[in-house]
Protein backbone atom coordinates (compact mmCIF):
# COMPACT_ATOMS: atom_id res chain seq x y z
CA UNK A 1 0.00 0.00 0.00
CA UNK A 2 1.25 3.23 -0.85
CA UNK A 3 0.32 6.26 2.07
CA UNK A 4 1.07 9.65 1.74
CA UNK A 5 1.95 11.43 5.38
CA UNK A 6 0.75 14.96 5.40
CA UNK A 7 -0.16 17.39 7.93
CA UNK A 8 -0.79 20.97 6.83
CA UNK A 9 0.81 22.64 10.05
CA UNK A 10 4.67 22.31 9.85
CA UNK A 11 6.33 20.68 13.15
CA UNK A 12 3.25 17.95 13.81
CA UNK A 13 5.40 15.06 13.32
CA UNK A 14 5.29 14.15 9.39
CA UNK A 15 8.84 12.57 9.28
CA UNK A 16 8.51 11.31 12.89
CA UNK A 17 5.23 9.40 11.71
CA UNK A 18 6.68 8.20 8.06
CA UNK A 19 10.49 6.76 8.90
CA UNK A 20 8.81 4.66 11.97
CA UNK A 21 6.15 3.21 9.78
CA UNK A 22 8.62 2.63 7.04
CA UNK A 23 10.57 1.15 9.41
CA UNK A 24 8.48 -1.18 10.86
CA UNK A 25 7.61 -2.97 7.79
CA UNK A 26 9.31 -5.59 5.58
CA UNK A 27 9.96 -4.09 2.45
CA UNK A 28 9.05 -0.59 2.41
CA UNK A 29 10.34 2.32 0.04
CA UNK A 30 10.33 5.66 2.23
CA UNK A 31 10.29 8.89 -0.53
CA UNK A 32 10.90 12.30 1.31
CA UNK A 33 8.79 14.62 -0.96
CA UNK A 34 10.11 17.22 1.44
CA UNK A 35 12.50 18.27 -1.22
CA UNK A 36 12.86 22.05 0.26
CA UNK A 37 13.94 20.67 3.56
CA UNK A 38 14.32 16.99 3.65
CA UNK A 39 14.79 15.31 6.89
CA UNK A 40 14.16 11.59 6.78
CA UNK A 41 17.39 10.72 5.60
CA UNK A 42 18.70 11.48 9.30
CA UNK A 43 16.96 9.12 10.48
CA UNK A 44 17.03 6.58 7.89
CA UNK A 45 21.23 7.30 6.80
CA UNK A 46 21.87 5.46 3.74
CA UNK A 47 24.67 3.15 3.14
CA UNK A 48 26.48 3.94 -0.09
CA UNK A 49 23.78 6.20 -1.59
CA UNK A 50 23.54 6.53 -5.49
CA UNK A 51 23.51 10.27 -6.03
CA UNK A 52 21.53 11.41 -9.06
CA UNK A 53 21.22 15.36 -10.25
CA UNK A 54 18.01 16.66 -11.28
CA UNK A 55 18.00 18.97 -14.08
CA UNK A 56 15.57 21.22 -15.62
CA UNK A 57 15.32 22.11 -19.56
CA UNK A 58 15.62 26.01 -19.54
CA UNK A 59 15.93 27.94 -22.55
CA UNK A 60 18.73 30.17 -23.71
CA UNK A 61 18.06 32.78 -26.85
CA UNK A 62 20.73 32.28 -29.98
CA UNK A 63 21.24 35.91 -30.40
CA UNK A 64 22.01 35.23 -34.25
CA UNK A 65 18.36 34.21 -34.57
CA UNK A 66 16.35 36.65 -32.74
CA UNK A 67 15.04 39.53 -33.97
CA UNK A 68 13.55 40.83 -30.89
CA UNK A 69 9.54 40.56 -31.72
CA UNK A 70 9.48 39.72 -27.56
CA UNK A 71 6.65 37.26 -28.26
CA UNK A 72 8.46 35.20 -26.02
CA UNK A 73 8.77 37.57 -23.08
CA UNK A 74 5.18 38.59 -23.48
CA UNK A 75 4.33 34.59 -23.26
CA UNK A 76 5.90 34.22 -20.24
CA UNK A 77 3.39 33.50 -17.25
CA UNK A 78 6.13 33.80 -14.90
CA UNK A 79 8.37 37.34 -16.13
CA UNK A 80 11.54 34.63 -16.83
CA UNK A 81 12.17 36.23 -20.18
CA UNK A 82 13.02 40.15 -20.11
CA UNK A 83 14.34 42.51 -23.25
CA UNK A 84 16.91 44.69 -22.35
CA UNK A 85 20.13 45.93 -24.90
CA UNK A 86 18.40 44.85 -27.88
CA UNK A 87 18.10 41.08 -26.22
CA UNK A 88 15.77 38.55 -24.62
CA UNK A 89 17.37 38.14 -21.03
CA UNK A 90 16.30 34.77 -19.33
CA UNK A 91 16.37 34.64 -15.41
CA UNK A 92 17.10 31.33 -14.71
CA UNK A 93 15.47 31.03 -11.33
CA UNK A 94 12.09 32.18 -12.00
CA UNK A 95 11.76 29.85 -15.53
CA UNK A 96 9.21 27.24 -14.17
CA UNK A 97 10.41 25.12 -17.43
CA UNK A 98 6.82 25.10 -19.43
CA UNK A 99 9.03 24.90 -22.86
CA UNK A 100 6.39 27.23 -24.63
CA UNK A 101 9.19 30.40 -24.94
CA UNK A 102 10.77 27.31 -27.20
CA UNK A 103 7.48 26.19 -28.98
CA UNK A 104 6.34 29.85 -29.60
CA UNK A 105 9.75 31.53 -31.38
CA UNK A 106 8.75 32.21 -34.77
CA UNK A 107 12.38 32.19 -35.84
CA UNK A 108 13.37 29.42 -33.96
CA UNK A 109 15.80 30.84 -31.90
CA UNK A 110 15.21 29.23 -28.72
CA UNK A 111 17.29 26.50 -27.42
CA UNK A 112 16.72 24.61 -24.32
CA UNK A 113 19.65 22.95 -22.03
CA UNK A 114 19.77 21.47 -18.78
CA UNK A 115 19.84 23.50 -15.69
CA UNK A 116 20.36 21.88 -12.23
CA UNK A 117 17.95 22.02 -9.61
CA UNK A 118 18.57 19.72 -7.03
CA UNK A 119 19.50 15.84 -6.42
CA UNK A 120 17.79 12.26 -5.58
CA UNK A 121 19.62 9.89 -3.52
CA UNK A 122 18.49 6.55 -3.41
CA UNK A 123 20.32 4.00 -1.10
CA UNK A 124 18.97 1.25 1.72
CA UNK A 125 18.78 1.94 5.46
CA UNK A 126 19.17 -1.86 7.19
CA UNK A 127 15.73 -3.49 5.20
CA UNK A 128 14.22 0.19 4.50
CA UNK A 129 14.69 1.94 0.48
CA UNK A 130 15.24 5.09 1.34
CA UNK A 131 14.57 7.90 -1.57
CA UNK A 132 15.61 11.30 -0.96
CA UNK A 133 15.01 14.34 -2.71
CA UNK A 134 16.29 17.87 -2.38
CA UNK A 135 16.07 21.27 -3.87
CA UNK A 136 19.02 23.66 -4.12
CA UNK A 137 18.81 26.28 -1.87
CA UNK A 138 17.93 29.74 -3.66
CA UNK A 139 15.66 27.66 -6.52
CA UNK A 140 11.98 28.25 -6.58
CA UNK A 141 10.45 24.62 -7.85
CA UNK A 142 11.12 21.55 -6.32
CA UNK A 143 8.12 19.69 -7.92
CA UNK A 144 10.23 18.25 -10.99
CA UNK A 145 12.19 16.65 -7.91
CA UNK A 146 8.91 15.46 -6.69
CA UNK A 147 7.90 14.08 -10.41
CA UNK A 148 11.16 12.13 -10.77
CA UNK A 149 10.80 10.64 -7.04
CA UNK A 150 7.48 9.27 -7.83
CA UNK A 151 8.15 7.71 -11.57
CA UNK A 152 11.00 6.35 -10.19
CA UNK A 153 9.63 4.56 -7.15
CA UNK A 154 6.23 3.65 -8.50
CA UNK A 155 7.02 -0.25 -8.98
CA UNK A 156 7.01 -0.54 -5.09
CA UNK A 157 4.12 -1.44 -3.78
CA UNK A 158 4.79 -0.61 -0.12
CA UNK A 159 5.74 3.56 0.50
CA UNK A 160 5.91 5.76 2.65
CA UNK A 161 5.43 9.22 0.92
CA UNK A 162 6.52 12.33 3.01
CA UNK A 163 5.04 15.07 2.14
CA UNK A 164 5.72 18.43 2.52
CA UNK A 165 3.25 20.97 4.80
CA UNK A 166 0.97 22.97 4.02
CA UNK A 167 -1.50 21.88 1.02
CA UNK A 168 0.57 23.12 -2.02
CA UNK A 169 0.90 21.36 -5.51
CA UNK A 170 4.43 19.62 -4.11
CA UNK A 171 1.53 17.61 -1.26
CA UNK A 172 -1.13 17.11 -4.26
CA UNK A 173 1.38 15.01 -6.01
CA UNK A 174 1.54 13.29 -2.95
CA UNK A 175 -1.91 12.45 -2.39
CA UNK A 176 -2.77 11.96 -5.97
CA UNK A 177 -0.17 8.49 -5.70
CA UNK A 178 -1.08 7.39 -2.70
CA UNK A 179 -3.58 4.34 -2.34
CA UNK A 180 -4.65 6.25 1.32
CA UNK A 181 -3.61 9.83 3.39
CA UNK A 182 -2.27 9.73 6.91
CA UNK A 183 -2.91 13.39 8.55
CA UNK A 184 -0.43 13.81 11.24
CA UNK A 185 -1.71 16.52 13.72
CA UNK A 186 -1.60 18.20 17.16
CA UNK A 187 -4.20 18.72 19.71
CA UNK A 188 -3.49 22.70 19.65
CA UNK A 189 -5.55 25.54 18.08
CA UNK A 190 -3.13 25.85 15.09
CA UNK A 191 -2.74 21.83 14.50
CA UNK A 192 -6.76 21.71 14.60
CA UNK A 193 -7.05 24.61 12.26
CA UNK A 194 -4.19 23.65 9.63
CA UNK A 195 -6.07 20.12 9.70
CA UNK A 196 -9.10 21.28 8.57
CA UNK A 197 -7.56 22.86 5.36
CA UNK A 198 -6.11 19.58 4.67
CA UNK A 199 -9.21 17.26 5.43
CA UNK A 200 -11.27 19.83 2.35
CA UNK A 201 -8.16 19.01 0.01
CA UNK A 202 -7.91 15.41 0.47
CA UNK A 203 -12.01 15.49 0.25
CA UNK A 204 -11.51 17.10 -3.25
CA UNK A 205 -9.55 13.78 -4.22
CA UNK A 206 -11.72 11.18 -2.41
CA UNK A 207 -9.19 9.49 -1.00
CA UNK A 208 -9.44 7.38 1.85
CA UNK A 209 -7.72 9.12 5.08
CA UNK A 210 -7.08 8.46 8.81
CA UNK A 211 -5.95 11.16 11.79
CA UNK A 212 -2.36 10.47 13.53
CA UNK A 213 -2.73 12.74 17.09
CA UNK A 214 1.01 13.47 18.40
CA UNK A 215 1.93 14.86 20.69
CA UNK A 216 -1.32 14.09 22.82
CA UNK A 217 -1.64 15.76 26.37
CA UNK A 218 -4.83 14.24 27.25
CA UNK A 219 -7.36 11.96 26.94
CA UNK A 220 -10.31 14.29 26.04
CA UNK A 221 -8.91 16.85 23.15
CA UNK A 222 -11.39 18.46 21.00
CA UNK A 223 -9.32 16.96 18.01
CA UNK A 224 -10.92 13.48 18.92
CA UNK A 225 -13.99 15.11 19.27
CA UNK A 226 -13.92 16.92 15.70
CA UNK A 227 -12.83 13.35 14.49
CA UNK A 228 -15.95 11.50 15.76
CA UNK A 229 -18.27 13.86 14.91
CA UNK A 230 -17.19 14.28 10.96
CA UNK A 231 -16.71 10.24 11.42
CA UNK A 232 -13.28 10.61 10.16
CA UNK A 233 -10.78 7.61 11.92
CA UNK A 234 -8.23 8.34 14.53
CA UNK A 235 -5.78 5.69 13.62
CA UNK A 236 -2.97 6.48 16.34
CA UNK A 237 -2.53 8.67 19.27
CA UNK A 238 1.37 9.77 20.34
CA UNK A 239 1.88 10.69 23.92
CA UNK A 240 3.58 14.11 24.64
CA UNK A 241 6.52 12.13 25.84
CA UNK A 242 9.81 13.99 26.81
CA UNK A 243 11.82 11.12 25.83
CA UNK A 244 10.36 10.55 22.33
CA UNK A 245 11.33 14.48 21.81
CA UNK A 246 14.24 13.64 22.60
CA UNK A 247 15.03 10.25 20.23
CA UNK A 248 13.44 12.35 17.71
CA UNK A 249 15.57 15.42 18.35
CA UNK A 250 18.59 13.18 18.33
CA UNK A 251 17.49 11.51 14.61
CA UNK A 252 16.49 8.23 16.33
CA UNK A 253 13.75 5.62 15.89
CA UNK A 254 11.22 5.34 17.91
CA UNK A 255 10.01 2.07 16.25
CA UNK A 256 13.48 0.42 17.48
CA UNK A 257 11.73 -0.11 20.92
CA UNK A 258 9.42 -2.47 21.20
CA UNK A 259 6.41 0.00 23.31
CA UNK A 260 6.67 2.34 20.74
CA UNK A 261 6.85 -0.21 17.93
CA UNK A 262 3.44 -1.28 18.96
CA UNK A 263 1.86 1.95 18.58
CA UNK A 264 3.22 2.36 14.77
CA UNK A 265 2.08 -1.09 14.24
CA UNK A 266 -1.73 -0.62 15.56
CA UNK A 267 -1.60 2.76 12.83
CA UNK A 268 -0.26 0.78 9.90
CA UNK A 269 -3.12 -2.10 10.59
CA UNK A 270 -5.55 0.33 11.27
CA UNK A 271 -4.62 2.42 7.94
CA UNK A 272 -4.76 -0.64 5.72
CA UNK A 273 -7.84 -1.16 7.50
CA UNK A 274 -9.66 2.06 5.61
CA UNK A 275 -8.38 0.65 1.89
CA UNK A 276 -10.51 -2.02 0.67
CA UNK A 277 -8.54 -4.65 -0.98
CA UNK A 278 -9.89 -4.45 -4.07
CA UNK A 279 -7.87 -0.95 -4.82
CA UNK A 280 -4.85 -1.73 -3.46
CA UNK B 1 8.89 51.09 7.88
CA UNK B 2 11.28 48.09 8.56
CA UNK B 3 9.85 45.15 7.77
CA UNK B 4 11.20 42.10 9.98
CA UNK B 5 10.63 38.61 8.48
CA UNK B 6 10.40 35.57 11.17
CA UNK B 7 11.51 31.81 9.05
CA UNK B 8 12.42 28.69 10.13
CA UNK B 9 12.89 26.10 7.28
CA UNK B 10 11.36 22.89 9.31
CA UNK B 11 7.82 23.74 10.66
CA UNK B 12 6.67 23.62 13.89
CA UNK B 13 9.58 25.14 15.69
CA UNK B 14 7.92 28.51 16.60
CA UNK B 15 7.53 31.03 13.85
CA UNK B 16 3.68 32.26 15.31
CA UNK B 17 4.07 31.86 18.59
CA UNK B 18 7.44 34.45 18.37
CA UNK B 19 5.65 36.45 15.75
CA UNK B 20 1.98 36.88 17.80
CA UNK B 21 4.40 38.04 21.18
CA UNK B 22 6.13 40.21 19.19
CA UNK B 23 3.36 41.82 17.69
CA UNK B 24 1.45 42.01 20.82
CA UNK B 25 4.63 44.05 22.32
CA UNK B 26 4.69 46.37 19.37
CA UNK B 27 1.14 47.57 20.41
CA UNK B 28 2.41 48.52 24.28
CA UNK B 29 5.09 50.80 22.75
CA UNK B 30 4.96 53.75 21.53
CA UNK B 31 4.02 53.25 17.40
CA UNK B 32 1.38 51.01 16.26
CA UNK B 33 2.44 47.63 14.64
CA UNK B 34 1.59 46.31 11.23
CA UNK B 35 1.66 42.90 10.63
CA UNK B 36 0.62 40.22 7.86
CA UNK B 37 0.76 36.26 7.76
CA UNK B 38 2.75 34.84 4.25
CA UNK B 39 2.18 31.52 5.44
CA UNK B 40 -1.00 31.44 3.40
CA UNK B 41 -1.16 27.87 2.60
CA UNK B 42 -2.38 27.59 6.79
CA UNK B 43 -2.53 30.90 7.93
CA UNK B 44 -2.84 31.08 11.79
CA UNK B 45 -2.32 34.58 12.84
CA UNK B 46 -5.99 35.33 12.45
CA UNK B 47 -6.56 32.63 15.13
CA UNK B 48 -4.93 34.92 17.45
CA UNK B 49 -5.57 38.73 15.89
CA UNK B 50 -9.54 38.70 15.31
CA UNK B 51 -10.34 41.05 18.61
CA UNK B 52 -11.66 44.55 17.40
CA UNK B 53 -11.26 43.88 13.68
CA UNK B 54 -12.70 45.95 11.20
CA UNK B 55 -11.97 44.61 7.59
CA UNK B 56 -10.31 47.80 5.77
CA UNK B 57 -10.25 46.01 2.30
CA UNK B 58 -11.26 42.60 0.39
CA UNK B 59 -10.13 41.54 -3.01
CA UNK B 60 -9.33 38.15 -4.33
CA UNK B 61 -6.84 36.21 -5.92
CA UNK B 62 -6.64 35.08 -9.15
CA UNK B 63 -4.55 32.46 -10.91
CA UNK B 64 -4.51 31.79 -14.02
CA UNK B 65 -5.30 27.90 -14.61
CA UNK B 66 -6.07 26.17 -17.77
CA UNK B 67 -9.80 25.24 -18.54
CA UNK B 68 -10.92 22.75 -21.32
CA UNK B 69 -13.78 23.42 -23.18
CA UNK B 70 -15.67 20.30 -23.43
CA UNK B 71 -17.78 21.46 -26.59
CA UNK B 72 -15.24 21.62 -29.01
CA UNK B 73 -12.07 19.46 -27.47
CA UNK B 74 -11.65 16.34 -29.50
CA UNK B 75 -9.79 14.86 -26.98
CA UNK B 76 -6.66 14.79 -29.78
CA UNK B 77 -3.81 14.55 -26.42
CA UNK B 78 -1.33 17.02 -27.90
CA UNK B 79 -1.91 19.37 -24.93
CA UNK B 80 -1.14 16.11 -22.32
CA UNK B 81 2.00 15.46 -24.55
CA UNK B 82 3.11 18.65 -24.46
CA UNK B 83 2.33 19.25 -20.62
CA UNK B 84 5.32 19.07 -18.41
CA UNK B 85 3.48 20.02 -14.78
CA UNK B 86 1.41 16.79 -15.46
CA UNK B 87 -1.74 18.74 -15.07
CA UNK B 88 -3.41 17.19 -18.03
CA UNK B 89 -4.53 13.41 -17.70
CA UNK B 90 -7.37 12.07 -20.68
CA UNK B 91 -8.70 15.42 -21.99
CA UNK B 92 -9.22 16.67 -17.95
CA UNK B 93 -7.15 19.74 -16.35
CA UNK B 94 -5.89 18.87 -12.56
CA UNK B 95 -6.29 22.55 -11.67
CA UNK B 96 -4.01 21.93 -8.58
CA UNK B 97 -0.94 21.05 -10.49
CA UNK B 98 -1.62 23.00 -13.19
CA UNK B 99 0.88 26.33 -13.29
CA UNK B 100 -0.84 28.37 -15.33
CA UNK B 101 1.92 28.53 -18.21
CA UNK B 102 -0.25 28.68 -21.23
CA UNK B 103 1.10 26.08 -23.21
CA UNK B 104 -1.86 23.80 -23.69
CA UNK B 105 -3.13 26.82 -25.44
CA UNK B 106 -0.61 27.42 -27.18
CA UNK B 107 -0.46 23.85 -28.92
CA UNK B 108 -3.92 23.38 -28.99
CA UNK B 109 -4.89 22.21 -32.59
CA UNK B 110 -8.90 23.04 -32.08
CA UNK B 111 -10.00 26.81 -32.97
CA UNK B 112 -13.49 27.94 -32.80
CA UNK B 113 -14.07 31.15 -33.67
CA UNK B 114 -10.68 32.17 -32.45
CA UNK B 115 -11.14 30.20 -29.25
CA UNK B 116 -8.82 27.63 -28.50
CA UNK B 117 -11.03 24.00 -26.83
CA UNK B 118 -8.08 24.99 -23.81
CA UNK B 119 -7.73 28.36 -23.17
CA UNK B 120 -5.72 29.94 -19.52
CA UNK B 121 -9.03 31.49 -17.51
CA UNK B 122 -8.13 33.52 -14.61
CA UNK B 123 -9.54 31.84 -11.68
CA UNK B 124 -10.62 32.91 -8.55
CA UNK B 125 -8.52 30.94 -5.74
CA UNK B 126 -9.20 32.57 -2.25
CA UNK B 127 -9.43 36.43 -0.79
CA UNK B 128 -6.78 38.71 0.64
CA UNK B 129 -7.81 41.06 3.25
CA UNK B 130 -6.71 43.92 5.09
CA UNK B 131 -8.14 45.02 8.92
CA UNK B 132 -7.43 47.03 11.43
CA UNK B 133 -7.56 45.26 14.76
CA UNK B 134 -7.13 45.98 18.39
CA UNK B 135 -2.82 45.08 17.34
CA UNK B 136 -2.66 47.33 14.30
CA UNK B 137 -3.14 46.81 10.53
CA UNK B 138 -2.84 43.15 9.64
CA UNK B 139 -2.73 41.53 6.33
CA UNK B 140 -3.67 37.89 5.55
CA UNK B 141 -4.83 35.93 2.91
CA UNK B 142 -7.33 32.74 2.82
CA UNK B 143 -6.37 30.60 0.10
CA UNK B 144 -9.11 27.91 -1.00
CA UNK B 145 -8.21 24.44 -0.42
CA UNK B 146 -5.68 23.25 -2.99
CA UNK B 147 -4.63 26.53 -4.43
CA UNK B 148 -1.35 26.28 -3.20
CA UNK B 149 1.11 29.20 -2.09
CA UNK B 150 2.75 31.35 -5.11
CA UNK B 151 4.86 33.92 -5.44
CA UNK B 152 2.22 36.36 -6.46
CA UNK B 153 -0.40 35.95 -3.62
CA UNK B 154 2.50 36.83 -1.00
CA UNK B 155 3.64 39.84 -3.16
CA UNK B 156 -0.29 40.72 -2.64
CA UNK B 157 -0.44 39.86 0.99
CA UNK B 158 3.24 42.50 1.25
CA UNK B 159 1.83 44.81 -0.77
CA UNK B 160 -1.20 45.28 1.19
CA UNK B 161 -0.01 46.12 4.31
CA UNK B 162 2.75 48.53 2.63
CA UNK B 163 -0.47 50.18 1.34
CA UNK B 164 -1.85 50.17 4.68
CA UNK B 165 0.41 50.56 7.43
CA UNK B 166 0.51 54.34 7.29
CA UNK B 167 2.59 55.33 10.75
CA UNK B 168 3.46 52.05 11.30
CA UNK B 169 7.71 51.97 11.98
CA UNK B 170 8.00 48.58 12.11
CA UNK B 171 6.32 45.66 10.00
CA UNK B 172 6.04 41.83 11.79
CA UNK B 173 5.72 39.14 8.75
CA UNK B 174 5.09 35.84 9.96
CA UNK B 175 6.81 33.39 7.12
CA UNK B 176 5.85 29.89 6.17
CA UNK B 177 8.11 27.01 6.31
CA UNK B 178 10.59 25.72 3.55
CA UNK B 179 12.69 27.47 1.63
CA UNK B 180 11.60 27.54 -2.35
CA UNK B 181 9.05 29.88 -4.58
CA UNK B 182 6.97 31.19 -1.34
CA UNK B 183 9.51 31.73 1.33
CA UNK B 184 11.76 33.49 -1.58
CA UNK B 185 9.39 36.04 -2.45
CA UNK B 186 8.36 37.03 1.38
CA UNK B 187 12.29 37.53 1.69
CA UNK B 188 12.28 40.02 -1.23
CA UNK B 189 12.65 43.63 0.07
CA UNK B 190 12.70 42.61 3.88
CA UNK B 191 15.03 44.16 6.25
CA UNK B 192 15.90 41.47 8.57
CA UNK B 193 14.65 38.00 9.04
CA UNK B 194 14.94 36.32 12.39
CA UNK B 195 15.67 32.09 12.19
CA UNK B 196 14.00 30.16 15.02
CA UNK B 197 15.92 27.13 15.44
CA UNK B 198 15.21 24.35 18.32
CA UNK B 199 17.67 22.20 19.13
CA UNK B 200 16.78 18.91 17.02
CA UNK B 201 19.38 17.66 13.84
CA UNK B 202 16.07 18.22 11.51
CA UNK B 203 15.77 22.42 13.16
CA UNK B 204 19.87 22.36 12.22
CA UNK B 205 19.85 20.85 9.14
CA UNK B 206 16.84 22.97 7.94
CA UNK B 207 18.67 25.94 9.44
CA UNK B 208 21.52 25.37 7.06
CA UNK B 209 19.33 25.52 4.22
CA UNK B 210 17.13 28.38 4.93
CA UNK B 211 20.26 30.62 5.96
CA UNK B 212 21.94 29.98 2.25
CA UNK B 213 18.54 30.62 0.72
CA UNK B 214 18.52 34.19 2.70
CA UNK B 215 22.69 34.99 2.09
CA UNK B 216 21.32 34.26 -1.36
CA UNK B 217 19.10 37.14 -1.20
CA UNK B 218 21.60 39.64 0.66
CA UNK B 219 19.02 39.81 3.76
CA UNK B 220 20.90 40.33 6.49
CA UNK B 221 19.74 37.71 8.99
CA UNK B 222 19.56 36.92 12.97
CA UNK B 223 18.93 33.77 14.94
CA UNK B 224 17.03 32.38 17.96
CA UNK B 225 17.30 29.06 19.49
CA UNK B 226 13.30 28.09 20.93
CA UNK B 227 13.04 25.22 23.36
CA UNK B 228 16.69 25.14 23.78
CA UNK B 229 17.17 23.42 26.90
CA UNK B 230 15.53 20.39 25.89
CA UNK B 231 19.00 19.68 24.04
CA UNK B 232 21.34 21.62 25.83
CA UNK B 233 24.25 19.68 23.36
CA UNK B 234 22.41 20.42 20.47
CA UNK B 235 21.93 24.24 21.06
CA UNK B 236 25.81 24.19 21.83
CA UNK B 237 26.24 22.86 18.49
CA UNK B 238 23.52 25.21 17.02
CA UNK B 239 25.92 28.27 19.11
CA UNK B 240 29.02 26.82 17.07
CA UNK B 241 27.49 26.80 14.06
CA UNK B 242 26.20 30.03 13.98
CA UNK B 243 29.65 31.16 15.23
CA UNK B 244 30.96 30.23 12.27
CA UNK B 245 28.56 31.59 9.74
CA UNK B 246 28.46 34.58 11.33
CA UNK B 247 24.63 34.51 12.79
CA UNK B 248 24.46 36.44 15.44
CA UNK B 249 22.04 34.21 17.79
CA UNK B 250 20.12 37.01 19.99
CA UNK B 251 18.29 34.79 22.92
CA UNK B 252 17.90 31.40 23.91
CA UNK B 253 14.17 30.42 24.86
CA UNK B 254 13.34 28.05 27.39
CA UNK B 255 10.81 25.18 26.70
CA UNK B 256 7.38 26.45 28.43
CA UNK B 257 4.42 24.47 28.91
CA UNK B 258 2.75 27.92 28.97
CA UNK B 259 3.07 28.32 25.31
CA UNK B 260 0.29 25.91 24.78
CA UNK B 261 -2.00 26.80 26.75
CA UNK B 262 -1.10 30.50 25.45
CA UNK B 263 -1.69 28.88 21.52
CA UNK B 264 -4.77 27.11 22.67
CA UNK B 265 -6.50 30.21 24.22
CA UNK B 266 -5.56 32.27 21.23
CA UNK B 267 -2.93 34.43 23.16
CA UNK B 268 0.29 35.91 22.82
CA UNK B 269 2.33 33.86 25.47
CA UNK B 270 3.79 37.47 26.26
CA UNK B 271 0.25 37.60 27.73
CA UNK B 272 1.16 35.75 30.84
CA UNK B 273 3.58 37.19 33.57
CA UNK B 274 4.93 34.21 35.30
CA UNK B 275 5.92 32.44 31.98
CA UNK B 276 9.31 31.72 31.47
CA UNK B 277 9.62 31.75 27.72
CA UNK B 278 7.30 35.26 27.60
CA UNK B 279 10.38 36.60 29.58
CA UNK B 280 12.92 35.46 27.02
CA UNK B 281 10.97 36.53 23.79
CA UNK B 282 10.67 40.19 25.80
CA UNK B 283 14.56 40.20 25.62
CA UNK B 284 14.51 38.75 22.05
CA UNK B 285 12.04 41.70 21.21
CA UNK B 286 14.39 44.12 22.37
CA UNK B 287 17.32 43.10 20.80
CA UNK B 288 15.51 42.43 17.53
CA UNK B 289 14.48 45.48 17.64
CA UNK B 290 18.15 47.37 18.11
CA UNK B 291 19.13 45.18 15.57
CA UNK B 292 16.24 46.40 12.60
CA UNK B 293 16.87 50.46 14.22
CA UNK B 294 20.69 49.95 13.35
CA UNK B 295 20.36 49.10 9.71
Amino acid sequence: MKIAVLSGKGGTGKTFVSVNLAYIQDHAAYVDCDVEVPNGHLFLPMDRASFEPVDVMIPSVQTDRCNGCRACVDFCAFHALGYAGGQVIVFDNLCHNCGGCRLLCPQKAIIEHPYNIGSIRTGNFEHVHVVSGSLNPGQMQGSAIIRRMIAQTRPFPNQILDCSPGNSCHVVQGILEADMCILVTEPTVFGANDMRICIELLKLYNKPFGIVINKSLDTRNYIKTFCREQHIKVLAEIPLQPELAVLNANGQLAAKQPEYRRIFQKMLKNAHSLVAPQNL
Amino acid sequence: MKQLLILSGKGGTGKTTIASSFISLLKQGETPACFADCDVDVPNLHLIFSDGETCLSQSTCFNRRAVIDQSFCTHCGVCEEHCRSGAMKNGVVNPYLCEGCGVCELVCPVNRDGHKAVQLAEINTGDYTVSDTDFGIFSTAQLKSGAGATGKTINAVKQNLASFCGESQVAVIDGSPGIGCPIISSIAGVDLVLLVVEPSLSSMSDLERILKTVRQLKVPAVACINRADISPELSQQIQLYCQEHELPILEEIPFDPLVIRAVNHSRPVVDYDNSPAAQHIRSLFEKTLQHLQQL
